[in-house]
């Protein structure tokens, strides 16, 4: 019991990983129609940013220095949060624009490209790039109660999820722009005639998608403990697969998307002798009996073929 | 009000308009007559800067706005009641009214227009919280038309208002129409299939033929051309 | 007469001329085989303005004894040209291998518009099979080689499957997951070598003659590298063939309506399932035999030449080449190859120029270097040339 309790806890925090990320995919999905496949490598390119303010930069410890540390640990993330909104809004200007209504294939090679560029420029200019770092701890560590799992590091992963998640709730139901959003995603045709500027909020989507995207890196930074420059890859393809599986476009389907993923890893790594080897095959594998099966995804809408 | 000189457009190398020439004075209603296919949709879609002119100029209260982005030109004060497919489908019915007051600041005057749309339209108020996927085809029709006037045009352009419509709602919209130009001094662009309507609440109409202007005169000339007596008057077209 | 000769010899220059700068942009430096690629897209692209590039296209398609002609012997004289240098020769055989495993990745991206992520693992599925029955069973690599290419048509129907659901960005995904499944299969799979790759694999035979021997020929002691460069590209040349035979045949048309619109496909009678199976089999095929050679010729083979970023590298050759056009997915493959091997040099920015290489190129050439060519119906008699209607098929989706 108490096994199962503590694999839960770690699905569920593996999933607010997952989720995040897999938000920006629905999120630029929707707004454009377009998978954006470098979504992983800038994520972990804000961990890295935070990294980067928190140690070499020295930034957090200046910040200390005047501040309470948990409010200079959240002006750091929030920093390398603009940073990843900075960064995916640059790619959209360099890989998305050229190829807009052109080519499907062109723009997913492009992103692809994007991906491997940002990683390889880690891996070449951060300090020690290619070698895995150990992630500052800028989530306390103390343990409640007894349980390993329930830690206050842990907790706090698990509550700006929760918190991410409800913002981008207010902001795309409750603001004009929010509803904006919506209303591209839904009908671009539509939105032009009723006057909304599509390019602004496309950029504006971006910004925001990529500012989650820092924070799912922090996340996934701070849970694994550790950054590697080439992470991005399997972290962007896990996000996508949670999208998927959620139904791509749907915000609140990431959610369910991240959490049936991560049960899955988890449960397979727990439960399954040698399952360790085959948490990620098993992910994948659900990845294409979904879309075998039920391609709209768990909470996407059914899509008519059209004939 | 609203000028058009000599606008050509094409989709590619397909010419779709060709020299059109279309005046429309404050405070009139101005209907455009045409086959499917002719350009109608198109015309509306240039005006509001969709579709780029290839020559030609537009002008809107004197100003020019044929390189202006939709935006700009909708901010101005066009309001479109598109086609088909206009709404938010997954968007209440609320929220997609509240898009078409997307230029304006002051919640008093949406209030103030939300009001007077729930007059014109009594079924609205009950309906607001539901998706507007979910309502009949006349329903959507309808909620452009009242999306439409929550922006509180200055010029209101109508693609075919009552298209898909039952002969009783036609009746409906029309009226609508009307009350609209009494009440509120609104220039309307109207393009309809539905020539006997259109004539009977515009002032002027032009009639359009495969992106040309071939016809254009007062409604009650126009009604009594053999030409639209023929092509769009023609028994069975009510 | 004098028209006919001049054409003649215009073409043969032309051919010439494509062979002469490969061999520049193989045996000098990255710097310089960059710019004779810069240099080929200039004139791509004014040649494309200036309708120059049609005539170019049908003078070599006139005279195409001709030009396989001096192809062939270039590639024959080759290892001559590069004095013996087996890193050069070495270059070209991978070339050759990318080529044909690139050429069957071109019935799924050229011909009905999928994207498949997985190319790797069909080639891996080929050399895996091929150097554990050789190296463990004993059996021989021609043989392995054999049963490589039908292990990678099985791998080839349990990916094509799911493209008959699937399309667009879904399909890509399940392709990716398949790729990644493969790899994390072999990596723990202690049986054929898991992480350590499978070393020690045999070389073919032919009576005695092991390819692994250096040559002598004309007097020139020729590094063992020429036998495989020749085995290679008699195979990519019968393929090579074969796939544009495919092209310009029913099949391939039948393709491209699907790559247009399935359902409409359909509705004109095409069998989806079949034809669709189809192209990921004979891509599947292709690159299981290209494999099998892979691991026949280098004599070990790990997981890393088969993962995701190698797939990948497939992508780019077919889409950088031109999608659904034989020759320029040959070149395309070739190319990238040949720059690849070159940014070994470079080795900590190899991947980053790489990708900045590509956007690049993406951007200034979107539909490759050779785009697809338009479907012209006339075979037989070149005089009603005019009158035959001309189809476009495929362009930007
Ligand atoms: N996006 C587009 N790309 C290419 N051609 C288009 C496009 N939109 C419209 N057309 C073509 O332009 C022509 C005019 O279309 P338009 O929609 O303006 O006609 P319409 O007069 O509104 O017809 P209807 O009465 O059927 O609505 C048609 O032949 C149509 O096929
Ligand atoms: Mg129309």
């Amino acid at each position: 019991m108490e096994l199962i309790i503590s694999q839960i806890l770690n699905a569920v925090m593996l999933a607010c990983t997952y989720t995040l990320v897999g938000i920006g995919f629905s999120l630029f999905f929707g707004a454009m129609d377009i998978v954006v496949f470098c979504l992983g490598d800038v994520a972990i390119a804000g961990a890295f940013a935070i990294m980067a303010l928190s140690t070499v930069m020295g930034v957090y410890a200046s910040l200390s220095g005047i501040l309470p540390a948990p409010i200079s640990g959240i002006i750091v993330v929030f920093i390398g949060a603009c940073f990843t909104a900075g960064l995916v809004t640059l790619m959209y200007r360099a890989v998305i624009v050229p190829f807009e209504g052109k080519n499907i294939n062109a723009s997913l090679l492009s992103t692809i490209a994007a991906g491997i560029v940002i990683r390889e420029l880690i891996g070449l200019f951060y300090p020690e790039g290619r070698n895995p770092h150990a992630f500052p701890q800028l989530l306390p560590a103390g343990l409640i109660g007894d349980n390993v799992l329930l830690s206050w590091r842990n907790i706090i992963i698990i509550a700006i999820t929760f918190i991410m998640v409800m913002l981008l709730y207010w902001f795309v139901n409750r603001t004009k722009t929010g509803l904006s959003i919506q209303a591209i995603s839904q009908n671009k045709e539509a939105a032009i005639m009723v006057g909304i500027n599509w390019h602004r909020i496309i950029v504006i989507t971006f910004l925001i998608g990529g500012f989650l995207l820092g924070i799912g890196g922090f996340l996934t930074a701070s849970y694994f403990n550790s950054l590697r420059f080439d992470m991005g890859a399997m972290y962007g393809l896990k996000g996508f697969c949670v999208a998927v599986v959620g139904g791509l476009g749907s915000i609140y389907g990431a959610i369910v998307g991240g959490l049936l993923i991560a049960f899955v890893e988890v449960f397979v790594t727990a439960f399954i002798p040698g399952g360790t080897a085959y948490s990620s095959v098993a992910a994948f594998l659900i990845v294409v009996l979904f879309i075998l099966f039920k391609p709209e995804g768990i909470l996407g809408e059914k899509t008519v073929e059209k004939v | 009000m609203l000028e058009l000189k000599n606008v050509s457009t094409r989709y590619g190398q397909i010419p779709i308009l060709m020299q059109v020439n279309i005046q429309v004075a404050r405070g009139e209603t101005v209907c455009i007559l045409g086959a499917n296919g002719a350009g109608k949709t198109t015309l509306l879609k240039t005006i509001l800067g969709m579709v780029k002119p290839t020559a030609g100029e537009i002008y809107f209260n004197k100003q020019r706005i044929d390189s202006l982005p939709p935006h700009n030109i909708i901010a101005q004060g066009i309001a479109i009641v598109p086609e088909r497919e206009g709404l938010f489908p997954k968007l209440t019915v609320e929220n997609n009214l509240l898009m078409g007051g997307y230029y304006e600041q002051d919640p008093g005057n949406i209030l103030a227009r939300l009001a007077e749309v729930y007059q014109a339209f009594p079924w609205l108020p009950q309906r607001l919280k539901q998706k507007a996927g979910t309502l009949s085809g006349g329903e959507r029709k309808m909620l452009g038309i009242a999306r439409a006037l929550l922006a509180n045009p200055q010029l209101l352009l109508m693609d075919e208002p009552s298209l898909g419509l039952a002969p009783a709602t036609i009746n409906e919209v029309f009226n609508v129409i009307t009350r609209i130009k009494r009440d509120k001094e609104i220039t309307i662009l109207l393009v309809e299939q539905n020539a006997r309507k259109a004539l009977l609440v515009a002032e002027r109409g032009y009639v359009l033929q495969k992106g040309a202007v071939i016809l254009e005169g007062p409604a009650a000339a126009l009604q009594e051309n053999e030409i639209v007596k023929k092509s769009y008057l023609a028994a069975g077209s009510f | 007469m004098g028209n006919k000769i001049y054409r003649y010899s215009l073409a043969g220059l032309s051919t010439l001329g494509i062979c002469m700068a490969l061999y520049v942009c193989l045996s000098s430096a990255l710097l310089v085989a960059l710019i004779v690629i810069a240099l080929a897209i200039v004139i791509l692209s004014v040649g494309e303005r200036k309708n120059v590039i049609d005539k170019v296209y049908r003078l070599i398609g006139d005279n195409k004894a001709l030009n396989l002609g001096i192809i062939a012997l270039f590639i024959l004289l080759l290892p001559f040209l590069v004095q013996g240098n087996n890193y050069l020769l070495h270059i070209a055989i991978m070339a050759g291998i990318f080529s044909i495993v690139a050429l069957g990745l071109n019935f799924q991206i050229g011909g009905i518009g999928q994207i498949n992520f997985a190319p790797a693992a069909f080639y891996g599925m080929g050399a895996y099979t091929s150097a554990f029955l050789s190296v463990k069973m004993g059996l021989s690599p021609w043989l392995g080689t054999l049963c490589g290419l039908l292990m990678a048509i099985v791998l080839g129907v349990v990916v094509g499957f799911p493209a008959l659901k699937a399309r667009g960005y879904y399909l890509s995904l399940v392709t990716i997951a398949l790729q990644i499944i493969f790899t994390l299969m072999i990596v723990n799979s202690p049986w054929i070598g898991g992480p350590n790759g499978i070393p020690g694999i045999p070389s073919y035979q032919i009576g005695g003659f092991s390819f692994r021997t250096p040559v002598a020929l004309g007097g020139i002691q020729l590094p063992y590298q020429v036998n495989f460069l020749y085995l290679v590209y008699i195979l990519l040349a019968l393929f090579a063939l074969a796939a544009n035979r495919l092209y310009n045949s029913r099949v391939g048309l039948a393709w491209n309506a699907i790559e247009q619109d399935p359902i409409v496909a359909a509705c004109q009678g095409i069998n989806l399932t079949n034809t669709q199976l189809l192209a990921f089999c004979l891509g599947a095929a292709y690159a299981g035999i290209a494999g099998a050679i892979y691991g026949h010729y280098t004599s070990f083979i790990g997981v890393e030449n088969f993962d995701f970023s190698q797939s990948l590298i497939f992508i780019c050759m077919v889409i950088l080449g031109g999608t659904d056009n034989v020759p320029g997915v040959v070149l395309g493959a070739v190319l990238l190859t040949m720059i690849d091997e070159k940014l070994r040099d470079f080795s900590g920015y190899r991947l980053l120029m790489y990708g900045i290489v590509l956007i690049i190129i993406l951007i200034i050439r979107p539909k490759g270097l050779l785009p697809k060519r338009i479907r012209v119906y006339q075979q037989k008699d070149r005089s009603e040339y005019s009158s035959h209607s001309a189809v476009v098929t495929g362009g930007s989706r």
